[in-house]
């Protein structure tokens, strides 16, 4: 089929009644999730799970992606407008737009964020369009191998990029992968079950998430009284005067590009891209000083670039099959339970599936726009619930998720036991993202593994004398070196550059 | 500046280290927390549990490789059902074994600190348990009571709100909840009384 066919059919998808109302409730509930501190699109996303269970494999994908980038549209309010960080990737906004609000300059601020991420998001949505088929034709010819290799890379640069400890992180991707190895394996054998009938499955995804994001991150924020201080109560002016968009217009364009590369890659993510932006905004800019007093550069670049890599993660999960990032790894469970597994066989046997989530995208962006421009007002009294009017609801959804999975009590004590488990590490500085990762890519490494082992029949070196699945090591070894060495030099650079 | 603990994510849970915490105050020396700053002298004397965490990685990899081994490892050529679990249970050995080792070279910074420092023992006992609990009283009192008293032990005594309070939240979040999950959604809960 051609692509203005695909296009065709994809329309058609998306605008089914019920797929629209899937969108629509991605959406709302992504802004909620992202204006909410406390709650992220992980989340929400396994705590939504379960209701896909019902629905059809589109309208699931259409719904909770939908969450992801709607949360990114959500959290730039929470920003702007409280200078706490509604979701990770919008930690940067903070800076020069809370001060833009100080200035009684938050409607312009808000607007010229959510336009850009519009703009980025419709851009990285279109390209979509037209690397996908390409991207699903090579990843045809991939065998066991290259899998191995790319689910390697994906896990490896997730670990690199992240906070914290590199090595605590792969010992964390390790554990992950162990963890997932309870249960069959794919020639029905039990092992580590313990005897007990309800691990013959594996451990469920949606209560370690929920244990490891949800609960956990309750724990933790209990502890701290929450001081929010509201810099205005209302907004007025939403739309940024022609200044504003002549100095954001190229910082948008820049976080575009900053956001797909970065988002494609695997390991990459919104926050990367939002973080790049900013340093490389302060940088470009003839007036670096400024930054953070309030420059509408510092809101747009990474505004725009986290909402083009929120769309970009997606190419990969689509096109390759492989997660980039942890939402996108619950994207991945979530669709292995409803019996599909996402890749370049989706692409081409199911094109209606994924045209109509590729379509559907552009429909969740326009709803955001509306929701978060016109509508904001919602979104400001909505930031004036207490957390401790929160969190209560966040853990009975937590709980009511859990169980109606398989109405069993085993599922609660997992829960309890990965939020256990969440708190302590967080505690002591070890991360969860590669667990949660390694985890859910565990089946497809080790499949893969064994696979390619009997292909080659015994031989390891399979891995290296394929010539893609030598790209994709060299390409992990590439990363550890430039972790040791690079980014220890940017680094230093950086701080000696910042510090004038 | 903005991290310690306080990261409302899903995304990236967030314990930032000592060096990027750093790093970021040098890019964002503006903005001001005064929490934080309490949050930073902790850190500060942060006691390493590398340690622990090092004993417990490494006993858990010594299990896996036992249980991997039973279950059967096969051969290269033909591996079996235990063959990837052992392998990255070997590693994973390994690489706990360098933990251990690094956390016994680095210094201590503070003897001084307890356990309740660092953990709010007190609040994961408050919280933890009740969750269990919701699930082993559902079967009994039925969807509508457990998940109303729950919400009024989380609001009142978590969230320290007032009667009056408590008990309307609690009712209005219970009726929300069935209406959503059970009339709209059609899970399955047992219903009890109500």
């Amino acid at each position: 089929m051609t692509l203005l066919e695909n296009i065709l059919l994809g329309i058609q998808v998306s605008f089914q009644l019920d797929n629209i109302l899937f969108c629509f409730i991605g959406v709302l509930v992504g802004t909620l999730v992202g204006v909410l501190p406390g709650i992220g699109p992980v989340g929400a996303m396994s705590l939504l799970l379960p209701v896909t269970y019902g629905m059809s494999p589109v309208g699931a994908i259409i719904m909770l992606g939908g969450i992801y980038y709607g949360a990114q549209y959500g959290g730039t309010i929470t920003s702007v407008l409280v200078n706490i960080p509604g979701e990770a990737s919008t930690i940067v906004t903070c800076i020069d737009g809370y001060q833009m609000a100080k200035k009684g300059r938050a409607g312009p601020a808000l607007g010229i964020a959510a336009m850009g991420s519009f703009i980025g998001a419709t851009i990285v949505i279109a390209a979509m369009m037209f690397i996908s088929l390409p991207l699903a034709k090579i990843a045809l010819r991939f065998g066991p191998p290259e899998y191995f290799s790319l689910v390697c890379l994906g896990i490896v640069a997730l670990t690199m990029l992240s906070q914290g400890s590199v090595y605590k992180g792969i010992l964390m991707a390790l554990l992950g992968t162990l963890v997932g190895t309870i249960g069959m394996d794919i020639f029905a054998v039990t092992r580590f079950t313990f005897g007990i009938t309800e691990l013959m499955d594996g451990i469920g995804l949606v209560p370690i998430i929920m244990g490891f994001f949800g609960v956990s991150e309750i724990l933790v924020n209990i502890e701290q009284p929450e001081e929010r201080r509201f810099y205005i109560d209302t907004v007025k002016g939403i739309f940024p005067s022609l200044a504003d968009w002549s100095a954001a217009k190229w910082a948008i364009f820049r976080g575009t590009i900053i956001g797909f590369f970065l988002g494609i890659l695997p390991g990459g993510g919104a926050l990367i891209s939002s973080f790049a932006s900013y340093a490389i905004e302060k940088r470009i800019s003839r007036y670096p000083e400024k930054f953070g007093t309030g420059m509408i550069e510092g809101v747009a670049g990474p505004e725009t670039a986290n909402n083009a890599a929120a769309q970009a993660s997606f190419i990969p999960l689509l096109s390759l099959g492989i997660p980039a990032n942890v939402v996108m790894a619950v994207m991945f469970g979530g669709l292995l339970i409803h019996g599909i597994q996402p890749g370049p066989l989706l692409v081409r046997d199911h094109p209606d599936i994924f045209w109509g989530v590729i379509m559907s995208m552009y429909l969740g962006n326009i709803m955001l726009l509306i929701l978060n421009l016109p509508f904001i007002g919602l979104w400001v009294k909505v930031l004036k619930v207490p957390y401790q009017l929160l969190f209560p609801v966040i853990l009975l959804f937590c709980l009511i998720g859990t169980y109606s999975i398989n109405n069993s009590i085993f599922d609660i004590y997992t829960l309890v036991i990965f939020g256990l488990l969440g708190y302590i590490m967080r505690k002591t500085d070890f991360e969860a993202a590669p667990f949660a990762l390694a985890f859910v890519l565990s089946g497809l490494l080790e499949t893969n593994f064994r696979q390619s082992l009997i292909l080659s029949d015994g031989s390891l070196l399979i891995f290296f004398k394929r010539p893609i699945s030598l790209f994709f090591i060299i390409a992990v070894v590439g990363f550890v070196v430039f972790n040791i060495y690079g980014v220890n030099k940017i680094r230093s650079s950086e701080k000696n550059s910042l510090g004038k | 500046m903005v991290q310690g603990q306080y990261n409302h994510s899903f995304f990236q849970p967030v314990l930032w280290a000592e060096r990027d915490r750093r790093r970021c105050s040098i890019l964002f020396k503006d903005i001001k927390m005064n929490k934080f700053d309490l949050l930073n002298k902790i850190q500060l004397l942060k006691k390493n549990y590398d340690f622990h965490a090092g004993l417990f990685l490494i006993f858990i990899s010594i299990s896996f490789v036992i249980m991997s081994y039973r279950v059967g490892i096969g051969e290269l050529h033909n591996p079996r059902a235990g063959f990837f679990p052992f392998c990255v249970s070997i590693l994973l050995f390994v690489m706990s074994f360098g933990l251990l080792i690094a956390s016994i070279k680095k210094n201590v910074r503070s003897q001084g600190e307890n356990l309740s420092d660092r953990f709010n023992i007190k609040t994961v006992f408050l919280i933890l348990p009740v969750l269990v609990m919701y699930g082993v009283v559902l079967d009994t009192l039925g969807f509508t009571i457990t998940t109303f008293l729950f919400m009024v032990y989380t609001v009142r005594i978590l969230g320290k709100k007032r009667w009056w309070v408590t008990l309307l939240i609690a009712f209005i979040t219970t009726q929300v909840v069935h209406l959503i999950f059970i009339k709209w959604l059609r899970c399955q809960f047992p219903l009890g009384i109500f």
